[in-house]
């Protein structure tokens, strides 16, 4: 699954720890998720949507 | 491990592991008594096991409190290494004692197998996270 959470993040100016903190994991969670090797639970994914205010789908997609 | 699961997994084991000696020295010189040739010894054989069964009753909760799903997912596959090391392991070095009369190895080793599978499965961690990156 392809994301665009570093596009995001550094559209706001935030570090990956910043993320990790309003998103409550670590910054290794950051860090793999935006990598791509992880993908996040639904309720993760959620939370991330929610954060950035955006739809699942315009954040996640498939390969 | 700084988060709340794992601060508390810490908070545990380390009396866990105190009392573990503390059990050992007991049940080594209880079993030097009088006590240690009757029945008794039963129960003074299993005073250090009690405190390993709240250890792996901690591991558990840490899994079960870890609300970080990566560091989680992580955690597990640590675990499925070491189990799948320690089945691997006594499987055979079961058939080794039957059939090429190696020494046997006390059950005692099935968990300290286990414990060093975790090292072995940190190490899978690293090596796939660095192959990931």
């Amino acid at each position: 699954m392809k994301n665009r959470l570093k596009v995001l993040r550094a559209e706001r100016d935030w570090s990956q720890s910043d993320l990790a903190e309003r998103l409550e994991v670590s910054r290794q969670s950051v860090n793999a998720i935006e990598t791509g090797r992880y993908d996040p639970s639904l309720p993760l994914a959620f939370r991330i949507a929610a954060l950035f205010d955006l739809p699942i789908e315009a954040i996640f997609s498939k390969d | 491990m700084r988060n709340p699961a794992a601060r508390a997994y810490i908070r545990r084991f380390i009396p866990a592991m105190i009392v573990y000696v503390l059990m050992v020295a007991a049940a080594t010189a209880l079993s030097e008594t009088a006590l240690g040739r009757g029945p008794a010894i039963w129960g003074i054989a299993l005073l250090p096991a009690l405190p390993l069964l709240y250890v792996f009753w901690i591991i558990g909760r840490y899994l079960a409190e870890q609300h970080d799903e990566y560091v989680r997912m992580l955690e597990v596959r640590k675990a499925l290494v070491a189990t799948g090391l320690t089945l691997a392991v006594t499987t055979v070095l079961g058939f080794l004692e039957i059939y090429a009369e190696a020494p046997h190895l006390p059950l005692f080793f099935v968990p300290v197998i286990w414990f060093a599978g975790l090292c072995a499965g940190q190490i899978f961690n690293w090596i796939a996270e660095r192959g990931d990156s």
